[in-house]
């Protein structure tokens, strides 16, 4: 195949994936039945990412597996009413244009999970996007790499992937023994999930956790917060929890029968200091408030059109919502983004803070409720950030002042 | 290049992404992230908790333990070499799929070789130095090493400038 009998595309994608194979101890390429694609702009690197794309759709590459794309550089809907410098503008429509051209599936949103567009338990995908990578491996039993754009073009267009790291069973077991110390999980709230996630992604390198003495009843939101927070500051990939995950049923299964390599343990003043750490300043004005880094469900949507009902956000203050196409139709049937939009808040579809072109709007201190967001938006807007639960953003929101 | 008061050293290791290449070497003790870790258009290192912040990977043979960060850093390394600015080569202890992806997406796309060589029969971050010249073959695996016996440190390579070694002098690395 990497000949080129299949097309030039092919052949470049192969070159790629072989390399990539052999470079981590791959002995074989297995057939991926599922990609996600990142397609933003993101504008230090954006030329290199449309001339990738571009020599592959240019080469007559198409996705012959299923392949979603990660969040676009511009609100779908609204682009018009922010400033969008003509650049950026040209360059967001390119990209696009492109993944039209490859074929992708125009989800436009870091969480295919939840718009209908899963993977299956022990199915191999090739993803970016590490929150849903996360989420993948550990919530559904997939199996996933983080994984780069290049690689994951690449498997979209041929349908194969390098088997090595997370696609062998082998390499799935838990590594870190983590131990929840005095705390009771059935207090956590999303933020709590959010915080201790962001903990274990900073204590931990390529490591896979085990957390130990969650209590069955975490919500799908709380563990794609979890997901995002430990996948964000480090390397993992893969978290287990036990009773929850479902490569781990029991500690044992968990651990592989083997013993964990290391244990942490994690109280509540730990938690604490993590929670400290996401804020680059703890207090004063704010000019903005970021919510939905993953992306909000329809149920954080209610949540928050509950929280926002008969309240104003201040005139000093922007407030973006960030959700799919899926949630956020499901929330004006409900009447949900009426509310939200009726305290002056803005409901973006199929974009992201971090993706949009936010720099340019001069925002210096954002608050949000995802340390995710928190870790990015300094070095992608340039703005301060304070974190905090979705309660302590409102009520920021309606005083301008944190 | 003139090559007088040399001390030649040949290590070999495993040859990740073919290509030849040559020039000065500059040496991480630390991890590296391409994402918002280098600025591409001058490939200057701007991880402000990086060792190396503020000199240049162009152009050079980047020796780092490992590659760490996000998952964009082949696009980081593929915009560097858009702009030139890429290292020569590239000697990890081991190396990753992302830096592999990177590398050889630059030579698709703009013909830039950036070979890769890992477990180099001796620990590269101790046999190489900063001030060393360094020949890769990233088709063999091996990497020929041109010691800087001398006091005074000469430049060599087209991105020469001053070589700053404060980070390592005094120890203060991170």
């Amino acid at each position: 195949m990497a000949k080129g009998e299949c097309g030039e595309a092919v052949m470049f994608s192969m070159k790629i994936l072989v390399a990539v194979g052999e470079a981590c101890g791959a002995d074989r390429l297995v057939e991926v039945s599922r990609c996600h694609v990142m397609t933003s702009m993101a504008p230090d690197i954006q030329h290199a990412r449309i001339d990738l794309l571009e020599k592959f759709a240019s080469a007559g590459g198409k996705y012959i597996v299923p392949t979603t794309v990660d969040p676009a550089s511009l609100d779908l809907e609204h682009w018009r009413e922010f400033k969008t410098p003509s650049d950026y503008y040209r360059s967001a429509m390119k990209l696009l244009q492109l993944n039209r051209r490859l074929g992708a599936i125009p989800n436009y949103s870091c969480i295919p999970y939840e718009q209908g567009l899963a993977p299956s338990f022990g199915e191999m995908v090739s993803f970016t996007e590490s929150s849903y990578v996360a989420f993948a491996n550990s919530v559904i039993g997939a199996r996933a790499n983080r994984e780069s754009q290049g690689i994951a073009v690449s498997a979209g267009i041929t349908g194969k992937a390098p088997l090595y790291g997370l696609r062998l069973k082998e390499n799935r077991h838990g590594d870190v023994h983590v131990k929840l110390k005095g705390l009771d999980s059935s207090s956590f709230d999303d933020s709590d999930y959010a915080v201790l996630g962001y903990h274990l992604g900073a204590n931990l390198g390529h490591e896979i956790p085990v957390i130990d003495g969650i209590k069955p009843g975490i919500t799908i939101d709380q563990l794609k917060a979890l997901g995002a927070s430990v996948a964000c500051k480090g390397s993992v990939a893969m978290y287990h929890i036990v009773g929850i995950s479902p490569e781990a049923r029991s500690r044992q299964e968990a651990f592989g029968g083997e013993k964990p390599k290391d244990v942490l343990e994690v109280d509540a003043n730990a938690l604490k200091r993590t929670r400290e750490e996401i804020s680059t300043v703890s207090g004063g004005k704010i000019d903005a408030v970021l919510v939905g880094c993953p992306h909000y469900s329809v149920f954080q949507i209610g949540k928050l059109a509950h929280q926002l009902e008969g309240k104003k956000v201040s005139t000093n203050v922007k407030f973006f919502l960030y959700t799919c196409q899926e949630a956020k139709a499901l929330g004006e049937q409900m009447g949900y983004i009426k509310t939200i939009e009726k305290a002056g808040a803005h409901v973006s579809v199929g974009t992201c803070m971090t993706l949009s072109p936010m720099k340019y709007w001069g925002f210096k201190t954002i608050m949000t409720d995802s340390p995710k967001c928190a870790y990015t938006c300094p070095v992608d807007i340039g703005a301060n950030v304070i974190f905090g639960t979705i309660d302590q953003c409102v009520r920021a929101a309606v005083r301008g002042i944190a | 290049m003139n090559e007088p008061r040399m001390k030649k050293v040949i290590l070999k290791g495993h040859g990740v992404v073919e290509g030849k290449a040559e020039g000065r070497a500059i040496v991480a003790k630390h991890a590296f992230a391409f994402p918002h870790g280098v600025d591409p258009r001058t490939g200057i290192i701007t991880d402000i908790r990086h060792e190396l912040r503020g000199e240049s990977i162009a152009n050079r043979v980047f020796v780092y333990p490992y590659g760490r960060g996000s998952t964009t850093g082949d696009l980081w390394m593929l915009e560097t070499a858009r702009h030139g600015k890429c290292p020569a080569a590239i000697i990890n202890l081991e190396t990753d799929a992302i830096t592999v992806a990177g590398s050889v997406l630059s030579f698709l796309i703009y013909g830039r070789r950036m070979p890769i060589i890992e477990k180099l029969n001796r620990d590269p971050l101790e046999t190489i130095k900063t001030s060393d010249y360094v020949r890769v073959d990233g088709k063999t695996g091996v990497v020929e090493i041109l010691k800087n016996d001398m006091t005074n440190r000469t430049n060599y390579g087209s991105s020469s400038r001053p070589l700053r070694l404060k980070s390592r002098e005094t120890g203060l690395l991170t």
